[in-house]
Order: structure tokens, then C-alpha cells, then sequence
């Protein structure tokens, strides 16, 4: 490798620690809430990265662009997760013949999950893949209308009709649970 | 007495238009409720809403639900966000691996498939040593060698010489 490339190669890596500096916590935290296991999220956020680095084209920097493509492929792949899991509970369920229960959501080592966290979750996991993404973009990313749309590519009134619907099912869930 | 009845009719019929007004409205109103809450309408919208919602008690009622369930959300993010989140030291090292050594990696993520192909070269490759073993085995003895020998056909070569050397004199004597 000649010393141009090599110069080049290192300049990009720098950037590329910059940008996972940025956004790891906050991807993170969205793939925890939509598959409830700490391993499987740091290995999710861990893949997104480096198909970030061998994928992305154009400069490598903190973006608008940058932060929709990462929160898209990391659904994509918390999505895989869900539903290879969902088929293998079925299968499970199926010849234990038990009742799928609401398993409490798992942060890692030393993480306490409070009780709102765990109603949360549990209201989140009532939810259709798609309403769950968006929600969390919602409520917890805080993304605006706009910002969700260029995630999910759904339009921006598309977003506002799915996210009444989930919010109105949930608050209903909550309220007969009298959790609200 | 017809008209007396029209008449009776008439404030019922428009009670129910009223309450079908306004169950139309309510549906209307609460199907941008959340993006009323979320100030993602636009002002004119916002005003429309927030005139219902000072009217209509269902709707009020659904507004109060949607942010305690809000509440709850934003209650739960509040209690994770102490928590510093960041990929663990394995994850990293292994990203980094990755990034600087692409096949190796690739091989590593891909190990199934890798130790299938592997596997299966080497029996392809067994078969080929033995089917090649099995027809050198097969071949059959070579029968006796039939070796060329000046001195047996010395005489042959001599009646050839003889034969040229009278035709030429045949054609000289001519």
C-alpha cells in the first residue's frame, strides 16, 4: 500500500471513530428498546458501524445523512433479530405449549430496569414492529416528523396516522391495566 | 296536523345531525391529536384543535391518556439516561479488526459456511487421490517389447542397396 493510501486510509478511520464517538449511545439505546438484550444490541450497533465504514461513499462526518442511514440499517438488523427470535419462540412455544409471557427487557450488567421502564416495554411490545420503530423514534429519539419520514421512508402523514393509532392503542392498554 | 308532526320531527332530526357533526369532528380531531401534542400541525390546525379539546370532554379525556403515556415514556428514558452507553471493549477491538483485516473478518463471520466449503474441498479433493489411485491399479500388464535390433535387419537393408544399384545400371546400359 503505497504512503498516500495509507495516510488516506488513517484519516478516514480517525473520522470514523468520531462518528461511532457520536452516535453509539444514542443507536445503542434505540436497538436496547426495540430487542430487549444487551448482547445482541452491542453486536447490532457493532455490525452498523462497520457497514457504515465499508458502505458510506461521501465524507465521513457527523450528518443529517449519516445519522438517518445508521438508525435505518440498524433497524433493518434489529428487525432480522426479532423476527428470527419470534420464529424460534413459536417453534418453542409450540412444543412446550405455553403461553408467550412478557419477558422483562435486559440493559447489560448493572443495569436496573425501574418500573416504569418495564411498563414502558411492556406497552412498547404490544405494538407492530413498524408503530414500535416509530415510536421510540418519537418519543424517545425525539426525531421530528420530517426526520422519521427519511429513516423509515414512509411520508410524513403516513407517520402521523401510524403514530396516533399506536399511541391511542397504548394509552388504552395503559389505562385498563390502570397503570395511567 | 301533518305539519305538527313535521314539525316535532324536525329538532330531533337536527340533534342528530349535530351529535353526527360533532362525533365527525371528534374523529377528525382525534386522529391528529398526537401531532397536536407534538406541535407537528401547523398553526391554523393547532388552533382548531385546541378549540375542540376546550369544548369536547372525550377528547379531552383522550388527550390526558396519551400524555401520561407520554409521561411514562419520557419517565423511562429519564431513569436510562444516567446510564453511560457505549460499545463494550470486545465489540470495539473486534469493529477495529474488522475495519483493518475485512477478510479475515469475513471469514470469522462466516464460519459455517467457511468450515462447509473447506469440508467439502477436501473430500472432493480425497475422491480425486483415490479414483486416480484405483485406475493406475486397474491398468493392465504391458505385453512383451519388441526391441530394434541393426543386425536383424542388416539383410533387408542390403537387398534394398542391391535392388537401387542394378536399377541404376538397367537405366545407364538403356
Amino acid at each position: 500500500m503505497s504512503q498516500s493510501r495509507k495516510q488516506l486510509q488513517a484519516k478516514r478511520l480517525a473520522a470514523f471513530e468520531e462518528v461511532v464517538k457520536h452516535y453509539e449511545a444514542a443507536l445503542l439505546r434505540y436497538v436496547a428498546r426495540l430487542v430487549n438484550n444487551s448482547d445482541i444490541t452491542q453486536d447490532i450497533v457493532q455490525n452498523t458501524f462497520i457497514r457504515l465504514f465499508r458502505k458510506w461513499q461521501d465524507e465521513m462526518a457527523v450528518s443529517a445523512n449519516i445519522s438517518s442511514w445508521l438508525y435505518r440499517v440498524a433497524h433493518n438488523c434489529a428487525i432480522d433479530y426479532i423476527r428470527k427470535e419470534t420464529r424460534r419462540r413459536e417453534l418453542h412455544e409450540k412444543h412446550a405449549k405455553e403461553r408467550p409471557t412478557f419477558a422483562p427487557p435486559d440493559r447489560g450488567k448493572g443495569f436496573r430496569i425501574t418500573e416504569a421502564a418495564a411498563q414502558a416495554s411492556e406497552a412498547l411490545q404490544m405494538l407492530s414492529e413498524r408503530e414500535q420503530q416509530l415510536v421510540v423514534l418519537k418519543v424517545y429519539e425525539e426525531k421530528s416528523y420530517k426526520e422519521i419520514s427519511e429513516i423509515t421512508d414512509l411520508s410524513v402523514s403516513n407517520v402521523g396516522y401510524i403514530l396516533h393509532h399506536a399511541m391511542k392503542k397504548m394509552a388504552t392498554h395503559l389505562k385498563s391495566a390502570k397503570t395511567i | 296536523m301533518n305539519a305538527a308532526k313535521h314539525n316535532n320531527k324536525e329538532p330531533e332530526k337536527n340533534n342528530a345531525q349535530a351529535t353526527h357533526d360533532n362525533r365527525l369532528k371528534c374523529e377528525d380531531i382525534q386522529s391528529v391529536l398526537f401531532s397536536y401534542m407534538s406541535r407537528e400541525l401547523g398553526s391554523a390546525r393547532s388552533d382548531l384543535v385546541r378549540e375542540h379539546l376546550r369544548k369536547c370532554p372525550d377528547c379531552r379525556e383522550l388527550a390526558a391518556d396519551i400524555q401520561s403515556t407520554i409521561d411514562l415514556f419520557l419517565k423511562a428514558r429519564a431513569e436510562e439516561e444516567g446510564v453511560s452507553m457505549t460499545l463494550s471493549d470486545d465489540h470495539r477491538k473486534r469493529m477495529l479488526k474488522a475495519l483493518t483485516h475485512p477478510i479475515l473478518h469475513w471469514i470469522t463471520e462466516n464460519h459455517i459456511l467457511v468450515s462447509i466449503v473447506a469440508t467439502v474441498i477436501v473430500l472432493v479433493g480425497l475422491a480425486l487421490v483415490l479414483c486416480t489411485m484405483k485406475v493406475r491399479n486397474d491398468r493392465p500388464e504391458p505385453g512383451p517389447t519388441f526391441k530394434y535390433k541393426g543386425a536383424d535387419v542388416g539383410w533387408i537393408r542390403a537387398d534394398i542397396d542391391e535392388m537401387e544399384t542394378e536399377g541404376n545400371n538397367g537405366v545407364q546400359s538403356e
